[in-house]
């Protein structure tokens, strides 16, 4: 089997560049904490709202600029702890956001952040994320769940 | 053996310089875009 | 009177055309669809009450990713078989016949399923939302008939190595037989959640289903059925494109060892798709982002095998200096053209793939609209431009008629139309998609927030895109049509190329099917083994099933 001079030129270039992507991220996510929202821990899910910390869903102070937000996700509804669905947060505060999901798969993707994890019966989905930029950011559902899929929402007001 | 490597040459001799610029920029395509997300990534 | 002579013998012929229709009318009603979605997601139309954005969403999917593409699939590449092998025995023929009633019988019950909306679950149909038992019996048929078709193709390129001692098996009918058994092994898992979890638990056998272990294995599968489309279009670019603009094969044995590639790192990697989920140690997503990156080199392989075909050809017509080559291509020729846009659209769509795949990279982009833009790029214009090039010289040499000038300039038009309404529409979803936009949803303001409202323009972008794609889909079906009934006699070539470098052997290797199976097994108990165990041992509670449509 032969290959061309310049074919095994760019096999190598094109290896050493898929290699070079594979570094970056596999340090990124290993090295320094970045890795993909992979919670494993379980929860029973006909009686969500009874377990920790389900029991109180919304946003609380846990340390010095560092929050943790609690959202109880059902079709078609964010219960971030108040009826207006807002949650203000302070930029640069780092928060660790806390969810699942009541009934079937849904989707919690604060648009315009890496706040993208998918919620899945029974399981608890944790994602840590530092809010860098002021502004308002709407929570949405990006996993289909049925008719009322589109409408539900929720805002994020990142505040100075 | 001397024929194997007779069509080898012959192989090799096939004028390949614009293949190999096109796949490059292919290459080029896919670093640009990738590094542009990744950025994106870094700056969320 | 014109002879009548085509390339397969008119039983051939009639079974193949048989599932081109299927894939067709799919064609007309997936592409409709599309149409109605676009619109009711630019703002500006509402669709009727009882038409629901999901459902015809759901339909969309359905018929074009799971029927259009099978059907159309199956029947080329029977055809490729039948043309290089030396035909099919009777045998052979009625098993295609038993596994395209199958695979129809599957289709029609989950149509009727999904028309009564009794399934609006869409088609990764994940649970635990609940469609009626009989939308998952029709899945689970599908599935089984396409594996009757693969052991045909497995049994003919056997039957053609033991009648035809010590020679090179065909290039196309090998090609054929990796897809299928890279198909039959993946589809497994899907048959496995189908039939064992999903159909007991919507019958009432069972009141709960283990939500992440249906998805692991439906995405076990979900990742091969992209390459499934995939692999036909690759099987034209390389066995049979040369033929078209006058040239060679570049290397039998090269693009060989790109399809045994293809088959290894196709399935061990369906975490990438699970990368922002729970339950899922992230050691073994990385491992299978690694593995999804090992199937880029088969990719960069036919990349290079492609413009090489294309250059050296170019060349022999006398082309000169560094890229005149390019202009010596067959521009004016349908079969020529619709397949190398395919080819160029692959380069954005290969670049994307592999963002999509880089692990936590995956949170920018994962389950927003930027996904739909990539299918729709792979998928809709990669595959689909290759597929609609094959039908302008197969239709014709299945009903013995010739394709004129006029139909090959409305096939022009319709490459033209596809492939600006397709930048259009999928430029803007990629767009999109970077600024948080979701796929699968119908039109929604949200909390009527300034980032979430940019989202409209992009939307009204997507709906003339999808408005030029439907032109360019009507086209289509029309020049279907002529080629199936109205062209005129005579006889069309089924074309496929001979080798550059055909003194150079194949390595006997590449038919040893069992070191193949034997690694591919080991790579996917690697891939999937722990991970698998660890989803099991640690599940919580099962789900109930919810009808939320």
């Amino acid at each position: 089997m032969n290959m061309h001079k310049y074919e095994k030129i760019w096999m190598l270039f094109g290896s050493l560049t898929l290699l070079i992507f594979l570094v970056v991220v596999g340090i990124s996510a290993f090295y320094m904490g970045n890795n993909p929202p992979s919670c494993a821990v379980t929860l029973d899910p006909e009686n969500v709202r009874e377990q920790e910390p389900f029991t109180e869903p919304g946003l609380k102070q846990i340390g010095d600029n560092e929050y943790q937000l609690t959202i109880v996700t059902s079709a078609f509804d964010f219960d971030v702890g108040n009826p207006d669905k807002v949650v203000e947060i302070p930029k640069g505060a780092t928060v660790h956001v806390v969810s699942t999901t009541t009934d079937v798969v849904h989707g919690f993707e604060i648009a315009g952040t890496n706040v993208n994890m998918m919620l899945e019966p029974g399981y608890i989905s944790t994602l840590t994320y530092t809010f860098k930029h002021a502004g308002s950011f709407t929570l949405l559902c990006n996993e289909y769940c049925g008719v009322g899929h589109h409408l539900m929402t929720a805002t994020i007001e990142v505040v100075e | 053996m001397s024929e194997k490597k007779q069509e080898k040459m012959e192989n090799e001799e096939v004028d390949l310089r614009g293949t190999f610029v096109s796949v490059m920029f292919l290459g080029g395509f896919i670093i640009a875009s990738w590094a542009g997300v990744w950025a994106l990534y870094l700056y969320r | 009177m014109v002879k009548d002579e085509r390339d397969l013998t008119r039983k051939e012929s009639k079974l193949v055309m048989a599932y081109m229709y299927v894939a067709f009318i799919a064609l007309f009603i997936g592409a409709t669809c599309g149409l109605l979605q676009t619109l009711e997601r630019s703002g500006k139309f509402t669709l009727p009450s009882w038409l629901s954005y999901y459902q015809i969403l759901t339909v969309h999917g359905v018929i074009l990713g799971l029927v259009l593409t099978t059907f159309f699939i199956l029947g080329f590449m029977m055809s490729a078989q039948m043309k290089t092998t030396g035909g099919y025995n009777k045998t052979e023929l009625r098993l295609g016949w038993i596994g395209y009633w199958i695979i129809l019988a599957g289709t029609v019950m989950a149509s009727i399923m999904i028309l009564l909306n009794e399934a609006t679950v869409l088609f990764t149909f994940y649970a635990p939302l609940q469609a009626h038992a009989i939308f998952y019996i029709g899945l689970a048929l599908v599935i089984v008939g396409s594996w009757v078709i693969g052991f045909i193709i497995f049994k003919r390129h056997a039957r053609f190595r033991k009648e035809n001692p010590g020679v090179r098996t065909p290039l196309l009918s090998y090609m054929a037989v990796i897809t299928m058994l890279m198909w039959q092994i993946a589809s497994i898992g899907v048959a496995v959640t189908v039939l064992f979890q999903m159909l007991p638990w919507a019958l009432g056998w069972v009141d709960t289903i283990d939500v992440l272990l249906s998805r692991t294995l439906f995405w076990y599968f979900g990742h091969p059925l992209v390459y499934f489309w995939l692999l036909p279009a690759y099987m034209m670019w390389y066995a049979i494109m040369p033929k078209i603009i006058g040239g060679k094969i570049f290397s039998d044995s090269l693009a060989r060892f790109t399809f045994i590639l293809l088959l290894l790192f196709s399935i061990p990697v369906g975490f990438h798709h699970q990368l922002t989920e729970p339950g899922i140690d992230p050691f073994w997503k990385y491992m299978q982002v690694i593995l999804t990156f090992l199937v880029v080199i088969p990719s960069m392989m036919t990349a290079f095998s492609m413009f090489a075909t294309f250059e050296i050809r170019g060349r022999e017509l006398g082309a000169k200096g560094l890229l005149g080559w390019f202009k010596k291509m067959p521009w004016g020729d349908v079969r020529f053209l619709a397949p190398f846009i395919g080819m160029v659209f692959f380069i954005p769509g290969g670049a994307g793939g592999i963002i999509n795949a880089s692990n936590q990279m995956n949170q920018v982009i994962h389950n927003t609209i930027w996904v739909t833009g990539h299918f729709h790029l792979t998928a809709a214009t990669v595959v689909m431009l290759t597929f609609f090039g094959i039908t302008y010289w197969l239709i014709p040499s299945l009903t013995g008629r010739t394709l004129t000038p006029a139909m090959n300039k409305l096939g022009i038009w319709q490459t033209i139309f596809w492939t600006v309404g397709m930048t259009i529409m999928s430029t803007a979803m990629h767009w999109q998609g970077l600024l948080g936009g979701p796929r699968r949803s119908a039109y929604s303001s949200y909390a009527g927030n300034t980032d979430t409202a940019v989202w409209d323009a992009y939307q009204i972008a997507q709906a003339v895109g999808g408005s030029i794609l439907f032109i360019g889909m009507i086209l289509m079906i029309i020049i279907f049509v002529n080629l199936s009934f109205f062209a005129p006699k005579g006889y069309t070539a089924y074309p496929i190329a001979e080798l550059h470098d055909a003194a150079e052997e194949t390595p006997k290797v590449f038919e040893n099917w069992k070191i193949w199976i034997g690694v591919l097994v080991g790579l996917i108990l690697f891939a999937y083994t722990l991970p698998l165990i660890d989803i099991i041992q640690n599940a919580p509670p099962g789900a109930k099933g919810f009808k939320f449509w």
